[in-house]
C-alpha cells in the first residue's frame, strides 16, 4: 500500500500520510463493502484516490518536509533511488498528472491486468487500455526529455 | 518505445518494471505502523472524533464501542414524562445545599488558569460581552450524560419537529444532581435545581461519557472540569429570536479532567535533545537572558488566523517583523479560541516564521498541540527602526514546527521546482546539510534550509557579508549544534558546494 502510494505521489511524508489515510478510509467504509470478493480491488481504489487526492493538494503547497533523519543520515539513506533507471523513472513521472501515475503505478509496479485496473478504478477495461497506452506514450516522451538531460 | 531510432536504449516493460521497483519498492518509514495504530484508535471512537487536538491523549484506553441505549421517550411539553415511577429519583437524588465546588481533587488551575465553579461562571458569562466566543474559561462541576433524545413530542425551543434533542439535556451544573431515571424504569428528565449551565460538545470526544454510560447504566453525575466559552451567536441555528438562548450556551473546547483523570497534551519533553518548555518558560528564561544564541523549544497550542495573513509573499519584500503578520499567529500555554488579538488566557507569545519560509503550519490544523523550534535575538532584527529592536529582538522566530499533536515533522525545505531561484542541483540539499552538519564539531541538525539569490541576502540576514554575483544562488541554512544546543546561519554557494559563511552561534544582538 506504501509503495503504489509512494508511486503515485513521488513524495515519502505523503505516502505515509496516504497510507494512515487509507486504513482510517478502510476503518469506515468497511460496513458500506458488500462483495468481499473484491476488497483487494476496493483498497487499491482508496489508495489511489487518496494518493490522486494528495497530488493534486501538493499543487497548491510550496514545501515538502524532509525528515529529520534523512538529513541526519546522508549517503545512508536511500531518499532519491538509487539505481540510474529507477532516478530517470522517478523524475519522469513528476511531468505526469496523477491519474497516469496511477495507472502506470498500478500496471508496472503492483503487476495488475487491465480487468484488475478496470475493477479498482471502476473503469471499462477498453478505456484502461486507451489511457494506459497514453499515460505511457507520456512517459516515454518524459524519460526521453530526462535522458537528454 | 522511448530511443526507438534514437539510438538511446529502449524503455520496454521489464526495464520499466526494473525502475519502478528500483524506485519505490521501499520499507515503509518507521514509525508508520504507530501512526495507523494510534490514527485508527481515535476514528475507532464512538462519535465524531473531531479535530486532532481535542482528542484525548489518554483515550486509547477507551473501549471503541460504547453503546447508549436508545430510549424511546414520552414526554409532557415540558419534558418531565409524566407519572414516571422514577419521577422522583431525581429529586431524591440531588444534594440540594451540597457545596459549590463539588468536584473534589479537581485541579484549581487547569492550563495555568484558575478553574472556576459553575456559579462563577454564570457570572462570567453574565458580564462578558462574548459573541464571538473568544474567551476561554475553565470550569468545574458535574455531568451527567443523557440519552439520546429524540426532539417530537415536546418543545425544546430549538425549533425542532424531530432529530435529536439531546443537546437540550447536556448540563454542567454545580452540585451532583441525578438528572436522569435509569432504564429499565421508564427515562425520566429533570432540570437542574442548582446553579447550572448548558454545554454544548461540537466536535468533542465523547467516549469518556457514552463509555462511563454504557459500562453503568445507572451512572450519576460525574465531576468534570470544561475548558470552553459563552456567546457564539453566529451559528446558522442562533435565530434571532434564538440569540440569548445560543448566548448562554458554553461551548466546550476540550475536556480537561473527569474524575480524577486529566486529559491535555502531553508535549514530548525534549526535540532533537532540545528542551521543550512552556510559553510562559520561555518569557521567562528570555527575560532573565539565558537564551542567547541556542535553540529554543516551546510546547504550547498554536492558533493562526486564517484570514489576516497580509505579509507580502515576495521574498524580496519579505519583513520578518510586519506587525500584521506577526500578530497572525499565537501560541500559549492554554487552549483557545482568540486569535485576532483579543484576550490571550493565560501566557501567550506571538511568534513570527523566519524569513522565506514559504508556508506554514499546516492549514487544517489551524489550532491545536505543537512544538516550535526557533530562536530569540535574530539578525534582522538589526534592521528594525532602533526604537523597535529591542522588541525585534524579543521575538521569537520560528525555524521549524516540529511537532503537531503527537507527530514529529521534520525540516521543511523548498523542493526544486518550487522556489526561484532554482538551485543547481536536485540533490544538493543533502549534500548542503552534511556540509553544515560537519561544521558543527559535536554534530547537530539542520532547522531550516532557504535556496536565495545573493541580493537578497540582506533581507534575511544583515549580518552576513559574502563576495558572491548578486545573481548567485545560496543555500541559507539554520543548523543547531548537539549537546550545547547552539543556533547558527551558515551560508553554502550553490554553485561550488562550499560552505562560504558562517555565524555560529548566532551573535547576541546589542540593543542600544
Amino acid at each position: 500500500m506504501y509503495r503504489l502510494a509512494l508511486a503515485i505521489a513521488g513524495d515519502e511524508a505523503d505516502a505515509a500520510d496516504i497510507t494512515q489515510d487509507t486504513f482510517v478510509a478502510m476503518w469506515k467504509q468497511l460496513p458500506k463493502l458488500r462483495d468481499g470478493d473484491r476488497f483487494d480491488a476496493w483498497l487499491h481504489r482508496i489508495v489511489v484516490n487518496a494518493a490522486r487526492m494528495a497530488v493534486r493538494g501538493r499543487r497548491r503547497r510550496r514545501v515538502r518536509e524532509i525528515p529529520n533523519t534523512e538529513l541526519a543520515e546522508v549517503g545512508a539513506d536511500r531518499t532519491m533511488p538509487v539505481s540510474p533507471d529507477g532516478r530517470r523513472l522517478a523524475a519522469a513521472l513528476t511531468d505526469l498528472d496523477s491519474d497516469q501515475r496511477a495507472l502506470l503505478a498500478l500496471h508496472h509496479l503492483e503487476g495488475r491486468s487491465l480487468a484488475e485496473i478496470g475493477l479498482t478504478l471502476g473503469i471499462p477495461v477498453g478505456t484502461v487500455k486507451s489511457r494506459l497506452f497514453a499515460a505511457r506514450r507520456a512517459l516515454d516522451a518524459a524519460l526521453s526529455r530526462e535522458e537528454e538531460r | 518505445m522511448t530511443g526507438a531510432g534514437s539510438g538511446k536504449e529502449l524503455w520496454d516493460d521489464e526495464r520499466l518494471a526494473a525502475a519502478y521497483r528500483a524506485a519505490f519498492e521501499v520499507t515503509a518509514p518507521s514509525g508508520l505502523e504507530d501512526r495507523v495504530a494510534k490514527a485508527l484508535a481515535s476514528d475507532a471512537r464512538p462519535g465524531h472524533p473531531g479535530p486532532r487536538w481535542l482528542r484525548w491523549s489518554g483515550a486509547s484506553a477507551v473501549a471503541a464501542a460504547a453503546v447508549v441505549v436508545i430510549a424511546a421517550v414520552v414526554l409532557t411539553s415540558n419534558g418531565i414524562p409524566t407519572g414516571s415511577p422514577a419521577a422522583s429519583h431525581a429529586a431524591e437524588s440531588a444534594t440540594a445545599g451540597a457545596p459549590e465546588t463539588p468536584t473534589g481533587g479537581s485541579p484549581s488551575t487547569i492550563f495555568g488558569a484558575d478553574v472556576l465553579t459553575v456559579p462563577q461562571a454564570i457570572e462570567v458569562r453574565d458580564q462578558l460581552d462574548d459573541s464571538f466566543g473568544e474567551h476561554d474559561i475553565v470550569v468545574a462541576g458535574w455531568y451527567q450524560q443523557p440519552p439520546p433524545i429524540h426532539c417530537q413530542g415536546f418543545a425544546t425551543g430549538t425549533g425542532s419537529s424531530g432529530g435529536d434533542c439531546t443537546v437540550e439535556y447536556q448540563w454542567l451544573i454545580a452540585n451532583p444532581e441525578w438528572l436522569f431515571g435509569t432504564p429499565p424504569q421508564p427515562l425520566t428528565l429533570a432540570d437542574p435545581t442548582g446553579p447550572a449551565i448548558r454545554a454544548v460538545f461540537e466536535d468533542i470526544d465523547m467516549s469518556w461519557a457514552l463509555a462511563s454510560a454504557a459500562e453503568d447504566p445507572r451512572q450519576g453525575p460525574t465531576p468534570v472540569v470544561f475548558v470552553g466559552h459563552f456567546g457564539v451567536v453566529r451559528g446558522a441555528s442562533c435565530t434571532e429570536s434564538r440569540i440569548e438562548r445560543c448566548r448562554e450556551r458554553f461551548v466546550v473546547d476540550q475536556v480537561s479532567w473527569v474524575d480524577g483523570a486529566a486529559y491535555d497534551a502531553v508535549f514530548p519533553a525534549d526535540v532533537d535533545g532540545i528542551p521543550v518548555r512552556s510559553v510562559e518558560k520561555v518569557l521567562e528564561d528570555r527575560d532573565a537572558g539565558e537564551l542567547h544564541g541556542i535553540a529554543v523549544a516551546i510546547g504550547g497550542w498554536y492558533a493562526a488566523d486564517p484570514v489576516t495573513i497580509s505579509c507580502p509573499i515576495v521574498p524580496k519584500a519579505w519583513n520578518l517583523f510586519d506587525r500584521t503578520c506577526a500578530t497572525s499567529r499565537l501560541v500559549a500555554d492554554i487552549p483557545q479560541l482568540a486569535n485576532r488579538d483579543r484576550a490571550i488566557v493565560g501566557t501567550g507569545l506571538r511568534p513570527v516564521f523566519a524569513p522565506l519560509w514559504t508556508t506554514r503550519v499546516p492549514a487544517e490544523e489551524p489550532q491545536g498541540p505543537v512544538v516550535l523550534v526557533g530562536h530569540f535575538q535574530d539578525p534582522l532584527a538589526l534592521s528594525c527602526r532602533v526604537d523597535d529592536q529591542r522588541a525585534c529582538a524579543g521575538t521569537f522566530v520560528i525555524d521549524r514546527v516540529a511537532w503537531i499533536d503527537g507527530e514529529p515533522l521534520g525540516p521543511r525545505v523548498p523542493p526544486p521546482g518550487f522556489v526561484l531561484p532554482q538551485p543547481a542541483v536536485t540533490q544538493q540539499l543533502f549534500d548542503v546539510a552534511r556540509l553544515v552538519r560537519e561544521e558543527l564539531a559535536a554534530d547537530g541538525t539542520v532547522q531550516s534550509m532557504t535556496v536565495l539569490e545573493a541580493q537578497d541576502l540582506a533581507s534575511l540576514d544583515p549580518t552576513a557579508i559574502i563576495d558572491l554575483d548578486a545573481r548567485a544562488v545560496i543555500w541559507y541554512v539554520r543548523a543547531v549544534e548537539a549537546g550545547t544546543n547552539r543556533i547558527g546561519s551558515f551560508i553554502v554557494d550553490d554553485a561550488t558546494g562550499e560552505l562560504i559563511w558562517s555565524a555560529f552561534p548566532m551573535p547576541a544582538i546589542v540593543v542600544p
